[in-house]
């Protein structure tokens, strides 16, 4: 367990380093000099030059690496070129709304796929067998900004029951409109997130079923609920933990469609605007955010996998 | 209880434990309906030991469990018949009552216990449930004591500690002695054990059927035994029912199974059966393959391989229903059973049989069958170049783990092996899993490198060749896998795998084609079949496909990594006599990997026997088997089940005790001194050189007292 | 008694089960539909001959968008842009990541490290945002739409190469190719990667499935196919904007994507049947990705 978990750690280290470096070397790659995408293409060269040394675009790359990342570990990720602002304030500002929305997907993605799974796992014929599986296919097919749209067309528009647009109110200011503002973009989310996860713990349920410690379990005289409870879902749920943590990841961040549909202002909308407004301090930033925290959030899952699994935590 | 008692009286006055009577069962699949259990009866009294016996795909383990509803495929279509347990046929039973019946009044051992447990739930906990499912009312606390004088029982050192552990924390052994444990928890009325003891060492199976008939005495429970191995059957049953196409052929005391078979396919598997205690002679392998049981023939479903039936109209059209002889002690189901009793009746024409079965079977060499062929190793002059010369070879495999998986520690997998092999020479390699012997059969082709010593392939060095030069050896030697499954590329046809050596020697498409006619013809396939895929063929097939390809290539050496192990026993006899006719046209060598002594005996005329990476014993066989100067080679030899019922009572087996210590930190001094029944203080402290004893060369202090201790 | 037999049993499997037939006629009826775009459609695409923002009607029978052009003509043409950026997506997943995963996981140790290291930077961006960066860098347009959507891509086809070449690395056959003296790159090519192309099928349609709703996503963004092109992405963007004067335009679109993304899932479930790849646990760490 702990050679797992070190190397596991190890893993995490070196990959967000490789992020750094791919985050940074983005600006670069980029059409343009980033000194006039901060002063504009009108400036004299002598202002241009000034910006260049200011900016330490002058220096070699591996200094300018160098200096940029130890800012970046001491939480200095520059200035917005559009705001001015400092760019991890602005990530902060939307940090909130993003981790709500999130939290409430997970939460509606969870207590949708756990028993539509292990329903369509073991009564795929049954009445509500198949209509739960009706459910998967159309969760699957249908892209989620869709669904989106059609929740506004239908509950707004037509209904007016909520609105159209969702301005962010926190959780612990008013539980009640926090719930309405979020609500709709988490269904929209959550109603693909779960038939996917349904469908693996599903497969993954399947699959436990035909081990051969079920059948000697039923040679024992368990009941086939307990057998069920005891020592299919719980083997089953274990590579399930890890989809779910994944996806967990793909909500911070990922849902850049679903926040322009709602006008949701999480880190995803933010982001977009950046790169539509070439605030690339922005983007370099925020996508920094996003990928250390989706790995640290995978080494949470491994780390649970490993105490959740005797044959990781014992070895 | 003496077992005699029950399984001899003629009339039987108590009602069986359990009766399954006519059992039918039938899965859907693309090629039809199969009946994979046609009508099967039988039934097992209380403190009797019954064994179902038959070969792969005859339906022994199918049919318990159909009959303890715990098949659950989506594919099956029909469970019919009787399973009659207490006055109660458990097939018409609801599955909430099924389930009450199961474990408590009857309970099961299955085959490969590492995965019949189930990983995420520890070891004591598992065989708790088994008891708390059945009575509600027990404590945990006295469930758990209960457990751990269920685990001291059937010998799991430490039930205290071990309790708490985890599956993968067992060996196999244990995990088959965890299995027994939670089966007899109850103290069920019958016992169903399926193949308990297949996966598991020749040393280890003989700890387990003790433990198994411990379990048996213990419970009073009648003993339902499925097995393929007959001598698992004669070291254990009391009576023998012998399974052939999803139907029972015959059955009868065990005694009179092995000394007067009534049904040809029983009579023909006794003989086909290579024996540990018989000098070599050819075997006498059954023709043809195992029936298809898709497309059972209307009438005897042996027919077509039987060396009794001989075509005669009444076998192939009419079925022989299961009838009892006049004696009342056994059933047979064939048309002439008193042929097949007849003394001295089998007239084994099963060779000139073989060409005209129809199905592809047998060499092609006619006169191929000449006995006593083998050429002894001291008639070859010392001055011809050996084909294999291993000097002192090691290899080691690095264990890693923490942070850098960094090699924390070494396996030595094989650690100083010599050994040499003549032209024409067959070398035998035996040991129990883990000893090391595949590794060193890789070694030779370098398809693991070697941390020290030389590999010398007809003089040339294999360590040290070139990677043309390496590409030379390899077609002087080549390599035939257990699994032969495994060892096909799936996604070629047949024809092409055996043209792969050829392909790589840039050989025209043309002449690759005509060489692979012939080497089909060589090793008795059709070659109507060269355009067929791996999948459409029976294990034995596969098995020849994958000699051709290591023949294409004309080596002088075969390594054979447990060629047969993975087949029938009447099909590993077909193979054999292959690999025998094979050795007599081309005058390959061979080196024979295998768990298995008898075959070993069989095949081999020099036998070396691996333990812990090293070779403790080695010599021409007779010195081997009939001399063993070795603890170890004793024990193996003594561990083996022999197909003979008579005198079982008086054959004195101690089996060896615990399992092969870890390879990653072996012993001190000599290697087997932990599970050795004559160890002294030295033999920990002193490793035993291999030195020449009485024509052979034994690794043992005490090896020149030959009748020291006969284990 | 022929060579193809074996295949030919694989689609036999594909072609008895139901789902796969659905979807292998319905995707062929959109492929049809796309090539032969401007002979079905009514209208031209960009024509803004009619009045805006209609409901369906005869003349228009799913209505007009804002500049009174022809919603099915529009949709008609938007497939083509779907299907080749769909296609092309999936190549360019499966032409970098299978050879990387093949030599991940047969060479091992470093190969293997730093082919795995780089899959997991990948994986830990999010598709969409992936695409955004991607897009941001290499300018719009069709070409870099597919690299864009293609690179996100690369590590579920990388990683499930690898754990399948793992897999059958360890089978005998593949050690009896060496030991007949075969090289390491012919062993990869002719031995181990026939051997894991099934799974890599299941993906490939996978990945196509999920790169229409990317594409369609990065278009509702603007950023996708560029506008005076149509695209079903692009359409739903301009449906938000007039949600309430015209609530059906948002409808049809989208039910092209979800019909689109149906076939290709219903084929790849044949697929799954038909060659027998597992794929589901080896692609756990794909999975994750389809929110948009």
């Amino acid at each position: 367990m702990y050679g797992y978990l070190v190397r596991r750690l190890m893993q995490f280290a070196v990959v967000l380093f490789l992020g750094s470096i791919a985050v940074w070397a983005f600006v670069l790659l980029l059409p343009g000099d980033p000194a006039t995408v901060l002063i504009g293409a009108d400036a004299s060269a002598a202002e241009l030059a000034a910006t260049r040394a200011r900016m330490g675009l002058d220096e070699p790359f591996l200094a300018q690496y160098g200096v940029w990342l130890g800012h970046a570990v001491s939480g200095d990720l520059g200035l917005s070129y559009y705001s001015g602002e400092p760019v991890l304030t602005e990530l902060m500002a939307r940090i909130p709304a993003t981790v709500q929305l999130a939290g409430f997907t997970l939460v509606l993605t969870l207590l949708i796929a756990v028993p539509v799974g292990i329903v369509v796992a073991l009564r795929p014929y049954s009445a509500v067998g198949r209509l739960l599986q009706g459910y998967l296919t159309i969760g699957l097919a249908v892209p989620a900004f869709w669904f989106g749209l059609l929740l506004i067309i239908v509950l707004a528009v037509q209904l007016r029951w909520l609105p159209a647009s969702s301005d962010f109110v926190p959780l612990w200011q008013d539980p009640g409109a926090a719930l309405t503002s979020t609500i709709l973009p988490a269904v929209a989310i959550a109603v693909h997130t779960s038939s996917v996860t349904a469908r693996f713990l599903a497969n993954s349920l399947g699959e436990v079923m035909g081990k051969d410690y079920i059948r000697t379990a039923r040679a024992k005289g368990v009941p086939e609920r307990e057998v069920i409870r005891r020592h299919a879902v719980r083997n089953a749920a274990l590579p399930t933990v890890t989809v779910v943590g994944l996806q967990l990841g793909s909500f911070l961040g990922g849902t850049v469609v679903i926040e322009a549909v709602f006008n949701y202002p999480g880190i995803g909308r933010l982001l977009y605007t950046a790169i539509g407004e070439r605030d690339y301090a922005l983007v370099q930033g925020g996508v920094l955010f996003v990928v250390a925290t989706f790995l640290l959030l995978n080494l949470l899952v491994d780390v649970a996998y490993g105490v959740l699994d005797p044959r990781i935590r014992l070895t | 209880m003496v077992r005699d008692d029950v399984a001899h009286s003629g009339t039987m006055p108590v009602r069986p434990a359990l009766s399954v009577r006519n059992l039918v069962v039938e899965f859907a699949t693309p090629a039809g309906v199969v009946r994979a259990v046609d009508g099967m009866s039988y039934e097992v009294y209380c403190g009797e030991t019954l064994s179902v016996v038959g070969e792969t795909g005859s339906g022994k383990s199918v049919s318990v469990l159909a009959a303890l509803g715990l098949l659950q495929t989506a594919n099956l279509r029909r469970v019919s018949g009787e399973v009659v347990l207490d006055g109660v046929d458990l097939l018409t039973l609801p599955q909430v009552e099924l389930r009450r019946r199961l474990g408590r009044d009857v309970a099961m051992i299955f085959q490969d216990a590492i995965s019949a447990l189930n990983p995420v739930q520890r070891v004591g906990d598992q065989i708790a449930e088994g008891l708390r499912v059945h009575d509600r009312a027990l404590t945990a606390d006295a469930a758990r004591e209960r457990v751990v004088e269920l685990l001291e029982m059937v010998g799991v050192p430490h039930p205290r500690a071990r309790y708490d552990q985890y599956p993968h924390q067992f060996s196999g052994g244990m995990c088959q002695r965890v299995m027994i444990a939670m089966a007899i928890a109850n103290r069920p009325k019958v016992l169903i054990a399926d193949e308990p003891t297949t996966a598991l060492d020749v040393s280890v199976q003989a700890q387990i059927l003790d433990v198994l008939r411990l379990a048996r005495e213990e419970t009073g429970a009648g003993v339902v035994l499925i097995t393929h191995d007959l001598g698992v059957v004669a070291e254990t049953a009391d009576r023998v029912a012998v399974t052939y196409g999803g139907r029972i052929v015959e059955t009868g005391d065990v005694t009179s199974i092995f000394t007067r078979p009534r049904h040809p396919y029983t009579a023909a598997l006794m003989r086909s059966l290579p024996r540990l205690d018989s000098t070599a002679e050819r075997l006498l392998p059954i023709p043809g393959q195992p029936p298809d049981l898709s497309e059972i023939p209307p009438g005897c479903a042996f027919a077509p391989r039987c060396p009794t039936s001989r075509g005669r109209e009444v076998c192939v059209q009419t079925r022989p229903e299961l009838r009892a002889d006049d004696a009342g002690n056994g059933a047979s189901a064939c048309h002439f059973p008193d042929e097949v009793a007849a003394p001295g009746a089998p007239p084994p024409s099963t060779e000139s049989a073989e060409p005209s079965s129809g199905e592809a079977a047998g060499p092609s060499s006619g006169e191929a069958a000449v006995p006593d062929a083998e050429v002894p190793d001291a008639e070859v002059p010392d001055a011809e170049v050996p084909v294999l010369e291993v000097g002192d070879a090691v290899s080691r495999f690095p264990v890693r783990s923490g942070v850098f998986a960094r090699a924390s520690a070494w396996v030595h997998a094989v650690d100083g092996v010599s050994l040499r092999i003549p032209p024409g020479g067959t070398l035998g390699l035996v040991g129990e899993s883990g000893c090391g012997k595949t590794t060193l059969a890789r070694l030779v082709l370098r398809l693991v490198d070697a941390s020290g010593g030389r590999i010398l392939v007809e003089g040339d060095d294999v360590g040290r060749a070139s990677r043309s030069g390496l590409r030379r050896i390899r077609r002087r030697a080549q390599m035939v896998f257990q699994d032969p499954n495994g060892s096909l590329n799936p996604r070629l046809t047949v024809g092409d795998n055996v043209a792969e050596p050829l392909r790589l020697q840039r050989l025209p498409r043309a002449r690759r084609r005509e060489e692979v006619r012939e080497l089909f013809s060589r090793v008795g396939l059709r070659e109507e079949h060269l355009d067929r895929f791996p999948a459409e063929f029976s294990g034995g097939q596969r098995q020849r496909v994958a000699i051709a390809r290591a023949l294409a290539s004309r080596p002088r050496l075969l390594i054979l990594d447990e060629p047969v192990s993975a087949l029938d026993v009447s099909v590993q006899a077909q193979v054999l006599n292959l690999l025998a006719d094979l050795q007599e046209e081309s005058g390959m060598a061979y080196l024979f990997v295998s768990h298995d002594l008898s075959v070993v005996r069989q095949v081999a005329d020099q036998v070396a026997v691996m333990y812990l990476g090293k070779i403790v014993e080695s010599g021409p066989v007779a010195r081997v088997y009939d001399d063993p100067r070795h603890p170890y080679t004793r024990s193996l030899l003594a561990s083996v089940p022999v197909p003979d019922p008579v005198g079982r009572e008086t054959r004195r087996r101690v089996p060896l005790g615990g399992d092969v210590p870890s390879p990653v930190d072996p012993p001190s001094g000599c290697r087997f001194r932990t599970r050795c029944p004559i160890a002294v203080a030295r033999c920990a402290e002193e490793e035993p050189v291999l030195r020449e004893v009485a024509g052979g060369h034994t690794a043992c202090h005490f090896a020149d007292e030959s009748g020291r201790v006969s284990v | 008694m022929s060579a193809p037999r074996r295949r030919l049993a694989a689609v036999r499997r594909f072609a008895g089960s139901r789902s796969a037939v659905v979807g292998a006629v319905g995707l062929g009826a959109l492929v049809l539909v796309a090539v032969l775009a401007p002979i079905v459609a009514p209208f031209d695409p960009a024509a803004q001959g009619g009045e805006p923002l209609l409901g369906p009607s005869g003349a228009h029978l799913l209505g007009t968008d804002q500049l009174g052009r022809d919603i099915v003509s529009r949709m008609i043409h938007g497939a083509r842009g779907s299907l080749i950026v769909a296609a092309g997506a999936a190549l360019v997943g499966a032409g970098v990541g299978v050879p990387l995963g093949l030599v991940a996981g047969y060479l091992g140790r470093w190969a293997d490290t730093i082919a795995m290291r780089v899959v997991d930077l990948l994986l830990a961006v999010p598709g969409i945002l992936l695409a955004l960066v991607i897009i941001a860098v290499l300018g719009p347009g069709r070409v870099n739409l597919i690299l864009a959507i293609g690179i996100g891509a690369v590590p579920e086809f990388a990683r499930l190469t690898r754990v399948a070449t793992l897999e059958v690395r360890e089978r005998d056959f593949v050690l009896a190719a060496k030991g007949m003296g075969a090289s390491t790159a012919d062993t990869m090519a002719r031995t181990v990667l026939p051997n894991v192309l099934g799974p890599i099928m299941v993906q490939f349609v996978i990945t196509a499935s999920t790169a229409v709703v990317v594409e369609a996503g990065l278009s509702f963004l603007g950023l996708g196919t560029p506008p005076p092109a149509p695209s079903w992405g692009g359409m739903l963007q301009d449906a938000r904007s007039y949600l309430y004067q015209s609530p059906t335009y948002g409808l049809f679109p989208g039910i092209c994507l979800a019909a689109t993304v149906f076939f290709l899932e219903r084929i790849g479930r044949g697929l799954q049947l038909a060659v027998g790849g597992g794929g589901s646990r080896a692609g756990v760490r794909g999975v994750g990705r389809g929110a948009v």
